[in-house]
């Protein structure tokens, strides 16, 4: 690694699977069609909370091709992976709309779709609750009876007979002090409410249950780890007799980590009489029964000193997890450690909570909590320095931590080489051109302004969540990579692949990873998400690298008579280090190398490499202190936006990134990351919103009235910088980047609004509607005055007076 | 529009392509009730996939050539056959050069790939309220004709909608144009919609008006914020009263804002629309005053 | 939605809380009802033909007493169901008053419609359900009074 110049390393090397993507050729689970294969469909409550009296399917059978239709009487499994709270399909009671009641398996989909509306569900409707806030009044409904029960992990705190799901709390210093020594208090709601992931591929199932027990899955999915894992643990069937795959993937975004269908679908499979079940979700049922992200709350009261530093910070958030919560809980808790961004808050209270309502189920989305965390924190960042008198970035840099010296809001010391927050500042400074006022424009009821914000992510994940990877060579000493990295689009693979090549002196084709991932014949890792897989597999890669060039080395040692420390590889060769004459080709040695009289040494060659973290650790449960995570990357987003003050039309004009990302191991793939980031972020911000009406249906389930970014909201410039302050730890000193584009759009744009116009949107999205609220309510001068000079300029006074 | 489908398959139909419009009409005339008329099928096939509607009998008239028509004729105006589509209407020169409305609100629908299958008949049959058909065609005073096996009847597009998903049709009949009658040289007719942040329209409208006769004829016609599209009659009124017109254009939007019925929907608030209203005036307005 | 209405029947109070208070004779007076069954407490569950415009759809509809006085002859029902991907219910409230030479039935009906029907035919949807109240009352007059 104390190599200077690279081949592969930096190179922008286009994605190894674009080829196939782009001549249609890639496999996806929508493309597995097996022999003797049945159809699932999924009958889903249409009411939020209710006693389920009677199922009647008896008309469903009817129609001819239905084989089978199960309740969730027919296996009241509990399954799940972090607050284990999650049934196959509803047990007793339905607890959203959209809650899967009952299945039907058909010879077709057409036969399935037919019968589903043939399923008589008799409910005993029970109080609904659909706000987080009421959720937690003493008298609310009680959504989850039986939590006690529930199989959690321990790094959670659900409080039974209550409707809180997790309770995260942390504490450090006494912000009563603080709040007493602050000249400065801000105190402030915001709001976030629920989005979906919008991945083009839905969420889709085979699964086939096999005589002998075997069990065989083919899921579009992010990880193939943890569904065995929740399956065994849930089903009890041994983890050797499942076999996951994942084929190619149209896009994860965090709603295809964690618990899927594919339990479920495996039991459908069974009770079929052992065939193959394929189940796909359809657009709306995505926004219906699949998990989305959660909606937010949050209430934060902050206290600085007159010269700006940031003294106390005392801040609750409250999640609404809807239904179910099994992944929300560690949303919940990211959110809650990620409190103090990337600044030094000596005392700081937090306290978390995720609450059941009886809305969808949650899950993570890119960003997962943290985009949440800095939607109020550094929006109060900037409120603050208004109030003291000072400029944004005055404020943030008298605040800003120092790797190496400053401790986080866990009390981790923050390593000397995490990044620098500083240069990223900077950067952004320069590229949007801070000190520069924007255009005056010629509509004058139209205002430009600019704005920022930072940011730090690290993955939120268990303390021991491990990666490996094997490498076996092939007879021409091609490299075949073993790992279970999950493949939706990111571009990991690519990257891992350019490790391989580079560390072997082998071309690129010569590596090969294989399309599918395979609980089988993959080597193990714990999970593709929290910006993680370059980092953990990463390192896993070198290791069995190392392991690798270990046994070849030892090799060609013997057949060159030279100290092992002595040998390099080069360009498929290993040779003599000064004595680029002395060398054996890498394809005589990979299976072991022959004498001219026959005899071998060695052997085929096997890397193995494993990631674990040593230093991590659980959060105490009182104070909220630890090492949560394996790295930070810092980073920064600027805008500048256009004000249209008469429609609250918000024009994003340009957008400027920049990441600290240690080392850039594929700038292509880096500017494609931050492109997608920066959009979704846009998106979110802007316009995505899951409507419900007041009996908890969502009104908006569709592409058409859930408006997504298109072509023509993109902005003109999107500016993205990286900088590298290497990580010693990490690949080439890399850390992750796939989530950071996410979180420091909104807040970009609402500082940017806030410091042209002093109105504050504390509440996603901001959409004209949204914006001419505020703006009516917080400024009706401003208001006035560019109604004033459109008319002005529109030449339209009245002269009838 | 589309309201999101658990379901990927459609219910069971016969599907019927018949070659003249007699075919046509004789099928809707045995099927009645059962039968429904497929153009573009942008709305149809997504309200069949949603199974708000479930017809037996799908009866698709694209193959009938009579009703391919676009033609043009001074003093008579304007005919667009049932199956002209957005994308034909907007590459037709003479609505680019007379009727600005229409051209407008033809060019500002959706995308080209529905604009390429959407029929603007279909568009006033399917009666949604977000739509951007129906204002200019109000605007405009056009008509329907409808037909069927033993009668041909022309009802006004502003009485043809009757409400959402509602229409002056009966089983058996179909409509075969749409007839815009031409617009006096001097007249000038305008279209806006605002959708930021929506594929519909939060608030759409037509205007038209014709000034250099002795009486000044003023037509405000507003779609997407009410059960089917209004026209603004008292601001009208206002606008067609003594005076330079650009002096009226305040009153006129604040009053539009105002006399209107308005609906809360999923895409917009009350408030909100009734405050897009009166930009939106205002903006139209101006523009036409000034582009003459 | 909160609608209500009031009903004149020729009929004496007695008679009409007596034939309300029968759910097979009520219900068949439900316009496009096509199947329908009564479970014990005069539950009732049916499917029931809507259209609306040119939607058209089954509903599972069901109907669920929650209060019933006779004393002050005044009840209190729940109705819910679900179809064409929409849903709703209904808290409908029935008094009868005497007045001269018959009965004065006066009713109230909270409404919620969720789904497609919701957000398209919202605005319609009250002169929609007052025209099914209307037939729905028709229908009991004559059966009452011949
Ligand atoms: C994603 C999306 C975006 C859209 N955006 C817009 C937009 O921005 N602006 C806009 O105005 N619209 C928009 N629409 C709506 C679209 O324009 C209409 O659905 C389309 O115009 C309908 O025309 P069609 O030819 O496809 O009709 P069809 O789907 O074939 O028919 C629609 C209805 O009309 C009936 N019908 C059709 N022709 C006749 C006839 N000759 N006689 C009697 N009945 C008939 C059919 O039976 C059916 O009930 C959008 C739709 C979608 C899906």
């Amino acid at each position: 690694m104390e190599k200077l110049t690279f081949k592969y390393i930096g190179k922008p090397i286009p994605p190894y699977d674009g080829f196939y993507k782009v001549t249609g050729t890639a496999e996806y689970t929508f493309d597995i069609e097996l022999p003797g294969m049945l159809y699932a469909k999924l009958v889903t409550s249409t009411v939020p909370h209710a006693r389920i009296k009677k199922i009647d399917f008896s008309k469903a059978l009817q129609i001819p091709g239905v084989v089978k239709v199960v309740t969730g009487k027919d296996f009241p499994y509990r399954v799940g992976m972090y607050a284990g709270d999650r049934d196959l399909l509803a047990i007793d009671k339905v607890r959203w709309v959209g809650h899967p009641v009952a299945a039907v398996i058909a010879e077709s989909l057409e036969a399935a779709e037919k019968a589903i509306d043939l399923v008589d569900v008799e409910y005993e409707e029970l109080p609904a609750v659909f706000d987080p806030l009421e959720a937690l009044k003493p008298d609310a409904p009680l959504i989850h009876e039986k939590m006690e029960e529930y199989r959690h992990s321990p790094a959670f705190n659900p409080i039974p007979g209550t409707n809180i799901a997790n309770k995260f709390t942390l504490v450090r210093g006494d912000v009563e002090k603080g709040f007493r020594e602050a000249d400065v208090i801000i105190e402030e709601q915001f709001y976030i409410p629920h989005v979906s992931h919008c991945y083009m591929e839905v969420q889709n199932v085979v699964a086939h249950y096999h005589l002998d027990g075997t069990v065989e899955i083919w899921t579009s999915w992010q990880n193939v780890a943890p569904i065995r894992q929740i399956m065994a643990l849930s089903l009890g069937i041994p983890h050797n007799k499942i076999i996951v795959r994942i084929p190619y993937v149209g896009g994860g975004f965090g709603g295809k980590a964690g618990l899927g269908w594919e339990a479920l679908v495996t039991i459908l499979s069974k009770e079929a009489g052992y065939r193959p079940v394929k189940l796909v979700l359809s657009r709306k049922e995505q926004f219906t029964v699949a998990a989305v992200r959660e909606g937010f709350y949050g209430f934060a009261k902050a206290g600085f000193r007159k010269d700006g530093k940031f003294i106390a910070y005392d801040v609750k958030f409250i999640l609404d997890a809807g239904a179910y919560a099994d992944y929300t809980v560690n949303v919940g808790r990211a959110v809650g450690y990620s409190a103090d961004g990337c600044y030094e808050i000596p005392n700081i209270r937090v306290e978390s909570l995720t609450v059941y309502t009886n809305k969808i189920p949650t899950t993570a989305l890119r960003g997962f909590g943290y985009p949440e965390s800095h939607w109020v924190l550094e929006q109060i960042m900037d409120r603050a320095a208004k109030k003291i008198g000072i400029d944004p970035v005055e404020i943030r840099r008298i605040n800003l931590v120092k790797p190496g010296i400053s401790e986080t809001c866990t009390g981790e010391r923050l390593r000397e080489d995490a990044g620098n927050p500083e240069k990223v500042l900077q950067t952004l400074l320069e590229e949007i051109e801070w000190n520069t006022p924007p255009e005056k424009l010629r509509e004058p009821w139209k205002i430009r302004s600019k704005g920022l914000a930072l940011f730090v992510k690290g993955p939120a994940q268990p303390p021991n969540a491990a990666a490996s990877a094997i490498l076996k060579f092939n007879e021409d000493a091609s490299v075949d990579l073993l790992i279970a990295t999950g493949n939706f689009g990111q571009g990991t693979i690519t990257a891992l692949i350019q490790i391989v090549a580079e560390e072997f002196g082998l071309p690129l084709e010569k590596v090969r990873v294989d399309y599918i991932k395979d609980t089988h014949k993959s080597a193990y890792t714990w999970q593709t998400v929290g910006s993680r897989g370059l980092f953990t597999d990463g390192i896993a890669i070198l290791k069995a690298i190392e392991d690798a060039k270990r046994q070849i080395f030892r090799v060609a040692s013997e057949v060159l008579r030279c100290p092992e420390d002595h040998l390099e590889l080069v360009d498929g060769e290993v040779r003599v280090k000064g004595k680029p004459w002395m060398k054996i080709p890498l394809q005589d040695i990979v299976m072991g190398y022959t004498y001219p009289n026959g005899n071998s040494i060695g052997g085929p060659v096997i890397g193995r490499g494993v990631f674990m973290s040593t230093h991590t650790t659980y959060l105490d449960p009182e104070t909220g202190q630890g090492n949560p995570t394996i790295f930070h990357t810092f980073g920064g987003a600027a805008v500048e936006v256009e004000i249209d003050l008469l429609t609250g039309e918000i024009k994003v004009l340009k957008v400027v990134q920049a990441l600290d990302l240690g080392k850039v191991i594929n700038p292509l793939l880096v500017k494609q990351q931050m492109n997608g980031g920066s959009l979704m972020g846009l998106s979110i911000g802007l316009y995505e919103q899951i409507k419900f009406d007041e009996r908890g249906w969502v009104v908006n389930p569709n592409f058409t009235n859930y408006y997504l970014i298109r072509i023509k909201d993109i902005p003109k410039e999107v500016v993205r910088k990286t900088i590298e302050t290497p990580q010693s730890d990490g690949p080439y000193g890399a850390r992750g980047i796939g989530e950071l584009t996410m979180i420091g759009i909104a807040p970009a744009i609402a500082n940017a609004v806030y410091r042209a116009t002093g109105v504050k949107i504390n509440q996603l999205p901001m959409n004209p509607e949204n914006l001419w609220k505020a703006l009516k309510e917080q400024r009706p001068d401003l208001f006035d005055e560019a109604l004033k000079k459109f008319i002005e300029s529109k030449k339209l006074a009245e002269v009838r007076a | 529009m589309s309201f999101g489908s658990p379901y990927f398959t459609l219910p069971d139909f016969t599907y019927h392509k018949p070659k003249t419009l007699r075919e046509a009409l004789e099928l809707l005339e045995k099927y009645g009730d059962e039968a429904k008329i497929l153009a573009g099928g942008v709305g149809l096939i997504a309200f069949m996939k949603e199974r708000l509607v479930s017809p037996s009998h799908v009866i698709d008239i694209k193959g009938i050539p009579e009703l391919k028509k676009l033609e043009y004729r001074k003093g008579e105006g304007l005919v667009i056959g049932a199956t002209v589509t957005f994308s034909e209407l907007e590459s037709y020169q003479v609505i680019r050069e007379k009727y600005r409305a229409l051209y407008q609100a033809v060019k500002l629908a959706s995308d080209s790939i529905i604009r390429n299958r959407a029929t603007l008949v279909g568009n006033i049959c399917e009666a949604i309220p977000w739509v951007d058909g129906p204002p200019p065609l109000i605007a405009y005073g056009a008509e329907v004709e409808i037909k069927s096996l033993d009668k041909v009847r022309r009802v006004p597009v502003a009485e043809f909608i009757k409400g959402p998903v509602e229409i002056d049709l009966e089983p058996g009949e179909i409509v075969t144009s749409i007839h815009i009658p031409d617009v006096p040289s001097g007249a000038r007719s305008g279209f806006v919609k605002f959708n930021v942040g929506s594929e519909f329209a939060l608030v759409n409208l037509a205007a038209y008006l014709s000034l250099n006769e002795e009486k000044k004829d003023v037509r405000l016609v507003y779609g997407a914020i009410s059960p089917k599209p209004v026209r603004a009659l008292e601001a009208e009124k206002i606008l067609s009263s003594e005076g330079d017109m650009r002096t009226l254009i305040i009153s006129a939007a604040v009053k539009a804002s105002e006399e209107l019925e308005v609906i809360s929907d999923v895409l917009a608030s009350e408030d909100f629309r009734r405050h897009l209203i009166k930009i939106l005036t205002m903006n139209l307005l101006t523009e036409l005053v000034e582009g003459g | 939605m909160k609608l209500e209405g009031k009903i004149f029947l020729k009929s004496r109070r007695e008679d009409v809380w007596n034939f309300i208070s029968e759910p097979v004779k009520v219900i068949e007076c439900i316009p496009g009802v096509q199947e329908y069954s009564v479970t014990e407490g005069k539950r009732v569950t049916a499917k029931v033909k809507v259209s609306i415009g040119f939607i058209k759809g089954i509903f599972n509809a069901s109907s669920n007493v929650i209060e019933e006085d006779h004393e002050n002859y005044f009840a209190k029902l729940k109705l819910s169901g679900s179809g064409a991907g929409s849903g709703f219910d209904a808290l409908v409230e029935v008094k009868l008053n005497e007045v001269d030479s018959g009965t004065e039935l006066a009713w109230t009906a909270n409404v919620n419609v969720s789904g497609p029907l919701g957000s398209l035919a919202k605005p319609m949807l009250e002169g929609y359900v007052k025209k099914i109240v209307n037939q729905f009352f028709d229908c009991i007059k004559y059966k009452l009074t011949g």
